[in-house]
Formats: C-alpha cells, structure tokens, sequence
C-alpha cells in the first residue's frame, strides 16, 4: 500500500489556498492534517473546508500531530525560524515558499540544521522546476555569450488570479498596518520586490550570468514593482516589474548573446494552474526551436520533486547548496539595488 | 491621379547600406503610379531625393542633392544626428521640405501606437521600449519614441550592454512617464520592435518585427474591459514613408515627419555622448557603464 504523507500549512493565505491547495488536490499520497494561521479566522475557514483542526501557531501546530511535510506560505520574515523548528521537530519534508530565508546567516542557519537531519527541501520558487522553463534550459545552456537578459513582469493585481485559482477566504480588513517607521522608503521596497518577485527569474539568469559586479541603476516603480540594470560576469542584465496595472499578464524573459544566440520565453503568473513557460530558443547555429505549453505547471513538478525524495529517496532537482547559492544570489542583487538608489553601487568585495 | 514622381536614391556606398538597396527599389517599385526611379536627377529637378543616411557625412550628401532642385529631401535612417546638422541641412533646403524616415518613424505599427497614445498622453506613467536591429542608434530609437507619441523630454541616461545598450529618461505629457528603452543590435538577432505604455487607463503595446518586410505586427489597446487589437497594413516602414512624401510633394499633406521636428531628439541624443550612435563600441576596459 503506498504511504499517505500528512501535510501541515503554515499560513493560510493566498499561496496556501490559491497554489497549494489546487495542487494537493490532483496529487495522490498526500493528505492535509493541519491549517495554521495567526489569523484564526482565516485558518479556521481554510481548515473547515479539509476537516482538519486549525492552530493560532507553531507549537500548537506540532502538538496536534508532526506532520510529515510541511508548506511554509507564511511571510518571507518567517521562513527561516519555521524552518528551524520544524526540522526540528522532525518532519521529513518542506515545501517552503519563496524566497527561501532573507538574509545569509539565515541561509547559513537552515543549512547546517537541513544536512544534519536530512530533511527533503524544495523551494516554492515554480518557474524553476517549470517543464517549458526546464526544456527551454537545455537550449539555453547551449547559448554563447556574452549575454544581454530582460526580464520583464507587467501584472493585473494578484487578486485577480487568486480568485480565479479558488473560493478565496480573505482576512477581516484590519485597521492601517504597516511598520512602526512609516511606509517602506524606495530602496527598501526595491529590495522587497527583488526577494519577493524578481526572484523567480533569478536562478534562471544565474546559469547565464553566475555573480554581480554591480547595478547600474535601480528605482522603484509606482505602483510597485522596480526597474533596475545590472552588469555581472557574462552580461548584463535588466529587471523590470510593474503591478498592477494593465489586465494582460505579460512575464517574459529574453535573452541575447553571440551571432544568432537568442530566446524568447513567456511564463504563466502565480496562481496560474493552466501549462507551463513557452517560447522559443535560436541556437549558435540558426537553428530555431519551438518550445510548446506542457499541460502541467512548475507548482506540480515542486511537488512531484519532493514526494520523489521521500517516497523513491530520489535526489532532489535542486540540491540544497545549488537553493542556498540562488536565494543567495538574490540577496546580494537586492542588497546592491538598495544601495544603488543610495548612492553607492559598487561591489564592496 | 496624382503625377508619378521620380525618385533618385544616393548614398549607398557611403552609407554602407548596399545590402539594403533591394529592400528600397522593391519599396519603390510597389508604387508604380507614384513613382519612377530613375539613376540621376532630371535636368528641371522636382524630382525626391532618397539619401541613404548611415554614413557619418549625411549632411553633406544632403547638400549635394539639393543642388539638384529636389522637389523633397528624405534622409533614410541616419545614425546619428545634432542640432548643428539638422539646423545646416534646413538652411540649405530653404523651402524644400527635409523628411526624416527613421527606422521605424513611419512603421505602421508605430503610426496606430501614436493614435492609441494621443487621447491617454497625459495619463501615460510607465513606458518600457524594446528595439532590436534596425538602426541601433539613440538618435534612431528616440525619434521612433518621438514617432509614437512618447517624445523623451530630459537628458537619456546610458548604460553600455555588450549587444547594446539601455536608456533611462522621462516622456513629457502633463504626467511625466519614465521611459526604459532597451537598443539591442546583432547581426543574428531577430529583429523587433515592442513599446508598451502603462498608465491609470490601462496599458497600450505594439510589436512589430523587421522593419524591412511587410508584415502586420499588433498594437492594442488593454483595460478593464478587456483589449482590442489596431488593425496594421503589410507595409514597409520606407512604403509608408514613399507614400507619405508623395503626398507631400503634391502638396495635399504637410508630413509630421519634417527632419527639423526632431531637433530636440537630436540634442538630447547629442547629450548623452556619441556612444548612442555607436552602441558597438565598448570602454577599453570592458566596463559598461556610461552615466
Ligand atoms: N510561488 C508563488 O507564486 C508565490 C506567489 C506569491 C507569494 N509567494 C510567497 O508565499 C508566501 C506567502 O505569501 P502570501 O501572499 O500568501 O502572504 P501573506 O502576507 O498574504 O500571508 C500569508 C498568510 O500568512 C499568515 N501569517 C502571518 N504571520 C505568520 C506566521 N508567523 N506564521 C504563519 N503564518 C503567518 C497571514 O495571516 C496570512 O494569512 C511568501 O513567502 C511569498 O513570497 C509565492
């Protein structure tokens, strides 16, 4: 009989509901034992619709039963800490959203704990374990340098996917929030955007451009989003995002290098459960090739990646180093982008 | 009918442009009731004189075919391009009209963006430009901006790409809209054009491919309600532009495209050094950066 492995979902909020949720449910050998949410409200809401029970945190979380697999859809400031106690805690695998921890001594704190209990780890970042972006990827590492990257992301508001994913439970709207110190200044919100956003076209630039040498120039674009130009060994590369603000999702990436080297490839947005990336590769040699939707999405192949781990002991797609040296990579570009808007873009090395 | 004109091409050879001359005799040959081309002027002038503009001393070719009593001037696709020039060239021609045909100035895809951009100029915020093969110059990119309605109005601030290059700067319109223009040339590269406009209405974009064949490309307008597509002819950027000029020399049109209209393309392209004229070249030490 194949195991059913127990889920628990930390945080209960638009990627719990929206992607991983829809997800579970076209998967075999999975089950959800737990909701949890410092918004009761919302983790009862979600928990009720999966009759499972709801914790307000963590701890309480863990009491009601370790799950097997964790998701962590909390806030990016979370991550780390979750998954610190839930390694603790013994559980075999996690799902963790991107970015995967802020800063490197967070980066530095998960992995040792990680290697030494061997717990599975994928991180929720979709478009790397896209199947377009994956056979694209082949192509593309037959390129020739050096080379020019645009990554471009034009969205509606998130909502509008979300609702469109599933029967969304929002939270109660709260009084003004924000942070004690006023709303975030440019540099801090670029630095946001590049952790929260910018960061799913990373790991696919690093194969082209492996490390920075320093930004050009970054601002940030209202409503949000950044526009930033950065050189690094083997190219430049521009990043551009704006949201909301127009009704037809537009997440492309292109890519120029030597004689006739060139893709063009377009990505589905989050929440989005309909194919994967498309597009097309121009080799050195001329030749052109197509690359067509799959049927699935990057959200399933995370998924399938890690139930692989656990269920086959097959070695994970991304192994820990190749995670930590992405989210890495991103920490550095939005540690630059924010000190280019303050005046100081050089690599301090 | 209006009177079939005949057109005198120059400038190949200085301009490099050689391997383009088929593309400008078929343009040319697609409108046998307006034109006739002929090697060398007609001895009464009146005729248009089509000068391939690639080569650094444009001017002066300008110069000598107005010696010739053209009834038109047009400079095809100049990569470069300063007030001085542009001010020395409008002395010479008097009366004359000059007409600039960019590389994309008169694409219709360009020309259909301009009419979707006018009635949201002022609401326009966000404008991203993607231009790859034509002519990778500044002064080629920002008189296409200027051609679809999104004249660039402060000083572009450059930055060296190794196939190009990338321009901050800011659109006029009661709203000033940032613009990030992206000039990509390779030999190998696919050509295209994408400009896309952001603002409080919605988004606008258009795409069109090269510029030296006919094809159809999309400009669309996109809100809450949804989008719709602009309908584009199978016209050359260079058709248009013959077109365009006939009308003028008949005397029923007074072109948008006058070469002095893009003095103030031509300073601010002028502002950012000569590198936006030749993207190819690179600092000595690799560094790309140009402030
Ligand atoms: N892969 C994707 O496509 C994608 C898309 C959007 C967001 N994300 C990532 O998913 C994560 C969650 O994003 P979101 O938009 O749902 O965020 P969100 O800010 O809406 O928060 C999600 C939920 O977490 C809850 N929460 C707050 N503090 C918590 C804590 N300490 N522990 C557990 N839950 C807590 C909130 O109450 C909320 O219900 C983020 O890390 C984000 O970067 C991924």
């Amino acid at each position: 009989m194949v195991k059913t492995f127990t889920v628990g979902l930390i945080g209960a909020g638009p990627v719990t509901q929206a992607i991983h949720l829809p997800t579970l449910a076209r998967l075999d050998g999975v089950r959800v034992a737990g909701v949890m949410d410092p918004d009761m409200a919302v983790a009862q809401a979600v928990a009720a619709t999966l009759d499972v029970p709801a914790a307000a945190n963590l701890d309480q979380l863990l009491q009601q039963g370790v799950p097997d697999i964790a998701v962590i859809g909390s806030p990016n400031a979370f991550h780390a800490t979750q998954i610190l106690t839930l390694v603790q805690a013994g559980v075999r695998g996690i799902l963790a959203e991107k970015p995967l921890v802020m800063t490197p001594d967070e980066a530095q704190a998960i992995t040792a704990a990680i290697e030494q209990q061997g717990t599975a780890l994928v991180v929720g970042a979709m478009h790397t374990y896209d199947p377009g972006w994956l056979e694209a990827q082949e192509l593309v590492r037959q390129l020739e340098g050096p080379f020019h990257v645009r990554s471009t992301i034009y969205l509606p508001a998130n909502a509008r996917f979300e609702d469109r994913a599933t029967n969304m439970v929002r939270p109660a709207p709260a009084g003004p929030t924000g942070s004690a110190g006023g709303p975030p200044n440019p540099a801090q919100l670029v630095h946001g955007a590049v952790m929260g956003l910018a960061i799913h076209a990373l790991p696919l630039i690093r194969g082209l451009i492996p490390a920075w040498e320093r930004v050009e120039h970054a601002a940030a674009l209202a409503p949000w989003g950044y526009n930033m130009t950065a050189t690094g060994r083997g190219g430049t590369v521009e990043l551009l995002a704006r949201m909301p603000g127009t009704w037809r999702p537009d997440w492309q990436l292109g890519i120029w290098g030597a004689g006739t080297s060139q893709a063009a490839l377009n990505f589905p947005p989050s929440y989005v459960h309909n194919g994967s990336a498309w597009g097309q590769v121009t080799l050195p040699d001329g030749a052109t090739k197509a690359i067509a939707p799959h049927l699935t999405n990057g959200y399933v192949a995370e998924w399938q990646d890690l139930l692989a781990q656990l269920t086959e002991g097959a070695a994970p797609r991304y192994p820990l180093v190749h995670v930590i040296d992405d989210v890495l990579y991103a920490i550095e570009l939005a540690g630059l982008a924010a000190a280019a808007i303050a005046g100081e873009s050089e690599v301090a090395r | 009918m209006s009177p079939r004109i005949d057109i005198v091409v120059s400038g190949w050879a200085e301009a490099g442009r050689a391997w383009q001359a088929p593309a400008v005799r078929a343009a040319i040959g697609t409108l046998p009731q307006l034109y006739r081309e002929v090697a060398a002027p007609p001895a009464g002038g009146g005729h248009v004189a089509w000068v391939m503009a690639g080569g650094d001393t444009w001017p002066d070719a300008v110069a000598a075919a107005l010696q010739a009593g053209p009834a038109a001037v047009v400079v095809d696709q100049p990569t470069w391009a300063t007030p001085d020039a542009i001010g020395q060239v409008e002395r010479a021609a008097g009366t004359v009209p000059v007409i600039l045909a960019g590389s994309r100035t008169h694409a219709p895809q360009v020309r259909d963006l301009a009419a979707l951009v006018e009635p949201v100029k002022d609401q326009i915020e966000w404008v991203d430009a993607l231009l790859v093969g034509g002519e990778a110059s500044l002064f080629d990119a920002l008189a296409t901006l200027q051609a679809a309605g999104l004249a660039v109005v402060t000083p572009p601030r450059l930055t060296a790409s190794p196939h190009g290059f990338v321009v901050e700067a800011t659109a006029g319109g009661a709203a000033r809209a940032g613009v990030h223009l992206t000039v990509l040339q390779g030999a190998g590269y696919t050509p295209q054009a994408v400009i896309k406009a952001f603002g409080s209405f919605g988004s606008l974009a258009a795409t069109a491919g090269d510029p030296l064949v006919a094809y159809p490309g999309e400009v669309i307008r996109i809100d809450q309600s949804g989008y719709r597509a602009e309908p584009t002819d199978y016209q050359t950027p260079r058709r248009v532009a013959l077109r365009e000029v006939h009308a003028a020399v008949a005397g029923s049109l007074v072109s948008p495209h006058r070469l002095n209209s893009y003095v103030p393309v031509a300073a601010l392209a002028g502002s950012a050094g000569r590198l936006g004229t030749e993207p190819a070249r690179q600092s000595s030490d690799g560094r790309s950066s140009i402030q």
